[in-house]
C-alpha cells in the first residue's frame, strides 16, 4: 500500500526516476530552499560571483511537518523536487537520513568541512556528518516586548503569567514549545518521558482553552510581536534581532530554567543531481568570514570554527552578544531535545496536537 | 414593466427596507474596497495588513515574487484546460437533458446535484483517497482531473437553466427545409444554446481560478494561486497578491460589462429577452 | 411550453445517453468511486477493529463537528437576515435597476476567496478601525479583539457565503406572479399579511436553497477558522486536512470526511423532508 508508510519505518524507496528528475542534471543552477530570515543580503550573489554557479534561493520553509508532508511522496518514489538543498531542523534531518531521502555531501568539494565545529561532530542523528552540516543554530526563548508587558522576563513560566492572558503565542514546532514549557516545570527536555510530555502537554491544553494562548504560530509571530497584537512569543532568538531595526522595543530572552538549542541542517536530497554544487556552496560557507556575514545579519549562533572572532570585526557588538556568539559555557547550558524514536514521536505529536486545539 | 407595487406598508418602511438593503450591498463591498485599497500600501513588515502609506510599488514591480507569478500560471493553465473539457461535457449533459425524453434523465439529474451537496473537504479528501489507493501520483493531472469533476455539474445546470424551455421543434423545421444533420447542429441548434455555454464556460473558468480546498487536497507540492495566498499566512503576504486580485476583478469586469453591452444591443435588435 | 424533438422514429433513442455518456463517466469515476475509495480508507486494516478510525474520530474530534455545525448554522441564519432583504429589494424594488444590482451581488465573487478572506483579516486587526471603534463603544467581549474569536469566523463565513444565499432567493421571488400579489393585497388589508401569506411561502424554496448552498460548503470550511480564527476555533475541515496532508492517519481522516458527508447528507434529507421541496436543481 502506497499510503500508511509516511513516517518512519516504511516502504523502501524506489530508486530515483531518471526521466522526472531529467533537465535537471545539465545546468548550473543550485536550488536551495531555506526558512525566512535566514541569510544575509550578500552571500548569494557573492557566491554566484566567486563561483559562477548560479543561485535560485527560496524561502518556502516554515514549518518542518508542513515541508515534510510536500516531499515525502515525491521522494519515496525518486521523483525530483527541484532542490538541491533543504534545510530542515535536527529531528526532521535524521527521519530524511533514515528514510533515505537525502545523499552523501560530496566531501570532495567540502574541505572547510574541517571548520565544523567540535560540538556539532558528533550528533546521534548522523555519525560522522556524512548527510548533513548545520546551517546555523538556533536557540528557542521568550520574545517580547517589554513595554507592553511593564516588566523583564525572566523565567520560562512567565509565559502563564496571568497579566499577560490572550497575548501569548507559542510555536506549532512541538519540539521548541514543549521544550519551554518542560524546563518552567523543572523538566529537562533531553530525558523527557512520554508521561512528562503528557503533563507539559496537559498545560498548554488548559491555557490554550481558556484562551489565554492566543494562537499557534510559524515565523508569523514576529508580525504581532512587532505590531503589539501580543505581548509575548515563544520565539527563536535571531527573529527578534531582525525585528529590532523598525522595533527596537523588542526583547528576545533565554529563560532562566535554560533555552532550547538546535541546529538547522543542510541536506541534499537524493534526487538531485548537483551534490557537487551543493557541497560547493557548504563550502563557501563554512569560510568563517562568510558565515560571521551571515550570522551579522540573523544574529544566529554559527556552526563554524572562526565565526566568532570573524564577527568581532564586522560587529563588534554583536560578537559579544550571547544569542549570536555563545560562549563554550553558555551553550553547554542549553537544552537540546530528546531523540524520539517512532513511537514516541507520533505519541509526542498526537498529544501536542490535541494540545493546540486538534 | 416597472417596479411591481410593493407588498410591504408604509413609505417609511420601504425606506428602511431600502436602506438596510443598500447597507447588505455595502458590507458586500467592504473587502473589495479593502483589497484595491491594500494594493497601494507600503507594509512595514512582510505581511500587508496594516495601512503604512500609499505607494505604487507594487503596481511597478507586480512579477517581483516569481513563486506567485509560477503560480498564477499553473492556475490560468488548470482553469483553461479545466473549462475546455469540463465545457464540453457539461454542455452535453444539458443537450441530453432538456432536448430528450428519456429514462435516465432522473438519475443524471441526480449525479449532477451530489457533488453540489457535498462539502469541497469531502470531495477533496475522496479524491486523494481513491489516488492513493491507486497509486497515483498527485501533481497537475490529478488538479485538472478535480477541477472537471466539480465543472461539470456547474455548466450543466448553467446550461440547463439557459436552454430549458428552448423550442426544439427548430430544429425539426430547419430539417424540413432541407438542411442536413450537421447544418441543424452548426446553424440551429449550436447558436441557441451558445450564450448558455458561453457563461458557463466562465463560471467554470471562475471556481478554477478560485478553487482552494479541492485543489489542496490534489496538488502534491505543486502550487496554485489559491495554495500560494494560504501559504502565506505563515511566510509573507505581500501587496502583489493585492494586485493580482484587483487585475483579476478589473479583467472580470470588463469581460462582464462586455457580455451586458452585447446583450443589451442584442435585445434591442432582435426585440427579444434572453 | 419547452417543445421537445419528437418524431422518435428519427431520433436515435441512443443519442441522449451517448450525449451524456464523457460528463456522467467522469463523475462516476472522479466523484461516486472516490467516495467509496474513502469509505474503504475509512476502514481500519490492521490489527485494530474495522472502525477503530471513526471511535477515534468521535472521540478527539466529536467537539468540532459541532463546533463546525454550530458555526456553519450560525452564518446561515444570519446570512437569510442579511441576504432576503436585499433581495427582496432587487426583486420588487429596483426596477431597473435590478440586473445593475445582480452584477454587483456577483463581482465579490471575482476576488479569490483567500484573497477576500485575508482582506478581513486586514479591517478585523487588532490594530484596524472597526476594533477602534467597537472598542471604544465598550461592545468587544473578552480580549478586546475581533480576530481569533468566533465572531470573526462566523462573520468571514457569513461573508464569503452571502451571494449564495442571495441569489437563489433572488430567483425565487423574481419569478413570483406580480398579479398574485396585487391580488393578496386586495383580498388583504394589510401589506404585511399579503407579504407573510403569499410571497414569503412562494420564496421558501429559494430560501431552502441558499441554506443549502451556505450551510453545506461552511460546514466544511477551514480558511475563514485559520485566517480568522484561534485554536479554540479549529472547524472539522482543518482536522481534515490535517490527518490527510500532514500526518497520515488516513483511517481517522477518511472517517472524519466521511461522517461530515453523512451528517449532512442526513441534514439535507430531513430539511428536505420538512419543507416538502424536491426541485434542487
Amino acid at each position: 500500500m502506497a499510503f500508511g508508510g509516511g513516517l518512519l519505518g516504511g516502504c523502501r524507496p524506489e530508486e530515483p526516476d531518471h526521466e522526472s528528475s531529467a533537465g535537471s542534471g545539465n545546468d548550473n543552477v543550485l536550488r536551495i530552499s531555506n526558512w525566512p530570515l535566514y541569510i544575509d543580503a550578500a552571500t548569494v550573489s557573492d557566491f554566484e560571483r566567486a563561483t559562477g554557479i548560479s543561485v535560485q534561493y527560496t524561502e518556502d520553509i516554515n514549518d518542518n511537518n508542513e515541508f515534510f508532508a510536500k516531499i515525502d511522496e515525491p521522494l519515496k518514489r525518486g521523483q525530483s523536487i527541484d532542490r538541491d538543498i533543504i534545510i530542515l531542523t535536527d529531528w526532521m534531518a535524521g527521519r530524511l537520513i533514515q528514510l533515505g531521502y537525502v545523499q552523501p555531501i560530496d566531501d570532495a568539494n567540502f574541505p572547510n568541512k574541517k571548520n565544523l565545529l567540535d560540538r556539532l561532530r558528533q550528533v546521534g542523528f548522523d555519525p560522522g556528518r556524512r548527510y548533513s552540516v548545520p546551517w546555523l543554530s538556533v536557540m528557542t526563548g521568550l520574545g517580547y516586548n517589554p513595554r507592553k508587558t511593564g516588566r523583564e522576563l525572566t523565567s520560562a513560566n512567565d509565559i502563564f503569567d496571568p497579566k499577560f492572558a490572550g497575548q501569548v503565542t507559542m510555536l506549532t514546532e512541538m519540539r521548541d514549545s514543549l521544550g519551554v514549557v518542560m524546563v518552567g516545570m523543572g523538566i529537562d527536555p533531553e530525558q523527557c518521558t512520554i508521561d512528562d510530555a503528557r503533563a507539559a502537554c496537559a498545560k498548554i491544553k488548559r491555557y490554550r482553552e481558556s484562551g489565554h494562548i492566543r494562537a499557534f504560530t510559524g515565523n508569523d509571530y514576529t508580525e504581532d510581536l512587532a505590531a503589539g497584537n501580543i505581548s509575548v512569543a515563544v520565539a527563536w532568538s535571531g527573529d527578534i534581532q531582525g525585528l529590532s531595526a523598525d522595533n527596537p522595543d523588542l526583547r528576545w530572552v533565554a529563560p532562566s530554567e535554560g533555552a532550547m538549542i538546535f541546529s538547522d541542517n543542510m541536506l541534499i536530497p537524493r534526487t538531485s543531481r548537483h551534490a557537487d554544487l551543493a557541497s560547493k556552496w557548504m563550502n563557501y560557507v563554512y569560510d568563517p568570514a562568510h558565515s560571521a556575514r551571515i550570522v551579522a545579519a540573523v544574529a544566529y549562533p554559527s556552526a563554524v570554527k572562526g565565526a566568532g572572532e570573524e564577527l568581532a570585526k564586522l560587529s563588534p557588538e554583536l560578537a559579544r552578544s550571547p544569542l549570536a556568539n555563545p560562549t563554550p559555557e553558555q551553550v553547554a547550558k542549553l537544552r537540546g531535545f530528546k531523540w524520539l524514536d517512532e513511537h514516541e514521536d507520533r505519541e509526542f505529536n498526537r498529544l501536542f496536537l490535541d494540545a493546540m486545539g486538534g | 414593466m416597472t417596479s411591481a407595487p410593493s407588498p410591504i406598508g408604509s413609505r417609511w418602511a420601504r425606506r428602511m427596507l431600502d436602506v438596510y438593503a443598500g447597507l447588505v450591498l455595502l458590507y458586500l463591498f467592504i473587502p473589495i474596497f479593502v483589497i484595491v485599497l491594500y494594493s497601494f500600501n507600503q507594509p512595514a513588515g512582510k505581511f500587508n495588513f496594516v495601512w503604512k502609506a500609499f505607494s505604487l510599488d507594487a503596481w511597478r514591480d507586480p512579477f517581483l515574487y516569481p513563486a506567485l507569478v509560477q503560480a498564477m500560471k499553473l492556475s490560468l493553465k488548470v482553469a483553461t484546460i479545466s473549462t475546455l473539457v469540463a465545457t464540453v461535457f457539461g454542455a452535453l449533459i444539458a443537450l441530453a437533458l432538456c432536448r430528450y425524453r428519456w429514462r435516465g434523465a432522473g438519475p443524471v439529474n441526480l449525479l449532477l446535484v451530489l457533488p453540489l451537496t457535498t462539502p469541497e473537504v469531502v470531495l477533496g479528501s475522496s479524491l486523494l483517497a481513491l489516488f492513493l489507493q491507486s497509486n497515483v501520483p498527485t501533481g497537475f493531472a490529478t488538479i485538472v482531473i478535480a477541477h472537471i469533476m466539480f465543472s461539470v455539474s456547474y455548466v450543466a445546470l448553467t446550461v440547463k437553466a439557459r436552454i430549458r424551455g428552448f423550442d426544439w421543434t427548430l430544429e425539426e423545421a430547419a430539417m424540413d427545409l432541407g438542411a442536413n444533420p450537421f447544418r441543424v447542429i452548426t446553424r440551429v441548434t449550436l447558436p441557441l444554446i451558445a450564450p448558455g455555454i458561453v457563461a458557463a464556460g466562465m463560471l467554470s473558468f471562475a471556481l478554477s481560478l478560485d478553487d482552494f480546498i479541492i485543489t489542496l487536497f490534489n496538488a502534491g507540492n505543486l502550487v496554485t494561486y489559491p495554495l500560494y495566498v494560504y501559504g502565506a499566512r505563515r511566510a509573507a503576504y505581500p501587496p502583489q497578491i493585492n494586485v493580482v486580485a484587483t487585475a483579476i476583478l478589473a479583467i472580470s469586469l470588463l469581460v462582464l460589462g462586455a457580455i451586458v453591452l452585447w446583450q443589451n444591443r442584442t435585445a434591442r435588435e432582435t426585440g427579444a429577452t434572453l | 411550453m419547452a417543445g421537445t424533438a419528437a418524431g422518435g422514429s428519427r431520433q436515435n433513442p441512443y443519442a441522449p445517453y451517448l450525449l451524456v455518456a464523457p460528463g456522467v463517466l467522469w463523475l462516476t469515476a472522479f466523484y461516486l468511486v472516490p467516495i467509496l475509495a474513502l469509505a474503504r480508507v475509512s476502514v481500519n486494516v490492521t490489527d485494530a477493529a474495522w472502525y477503530d478510525g471513526y471511535t477515534r474520530a468521535f472521540s478527539s474530534y466529536g467537539m468540532h463537528l459541532v463546533r463546525s455545525f454550530g458555526y456553519a448554522l450560525m452564518s446561515t441564519v444570519i446570512g437569510v437576515l442579511l441576504g432576503y432583504p436585499l433581495a427582496y429589494v432587487m426583486a420588487f424594488r429596483a426596477g431597473r435597476l435590478k440586473n445593475l444590482l445582480l452584477g454587483l451581488v456577483i463581482l465579490p465573487f471575482f476576488t479569490t476567496f483567500l484573497v477576500r478572506t485575508f482582506a478581513w483579516k486586514t479591517i478585523l486587526n487588532d490594530q484596524g478601525i472597526v476594533v477602534h471603534v467597537l472598542g471604544s463603544l465598550h461592545l468587544l467581549p473578552g480580549y478586546g479583539r475581533l480576530l481569533n474569536t468566533p465572531y470573526a469566523v462566523i462573520g468571514g463565513l457569513t461573508y464569503n457565503f452571502l451571494p449564495f444565499m442571495i441569489l437563489p432567493i433572488y430567483v425565487s421571488l423574481e419569478k413570483i406572479d406580480r398579479r398574485l400579489v396585487e391580488a393578496a393585497q386586495d383580498l388583504y388589508c394589510n401589506s404585511l399579511q399579503a407579504f407573510r401569506k403569499v410571497v414569503l411561502p412562494l420564496s421558501l424554496p429559494g430560501v431552502f436553497a441558499g441554506g443549502l448552498l451556505t450551510f453545506i460548503p461552511a460546514s466544511g470550511d477551514f480558511i475563514n477558522a485559520e485566517l480568522l480564527g484561534g485554536p479554540n476555533q479549529r472547524m472539522i475541515g482543518s482536522v481534515i486536512q490535517g490527518q490527510f496532508l500532514q500526518i497520515r492517519d488516513y483511517p481517522m481522516a477518511a472517517a472524519l470526511s466521511f461522517v461530515l458527508m453523512t451528517i449532512i447528507t442526513l441534514l439535507v434529507l430531513a430539511y428536505t423532508r420538512a419543507l416538502g421541496t424536491e426541485d434542487l436543481a
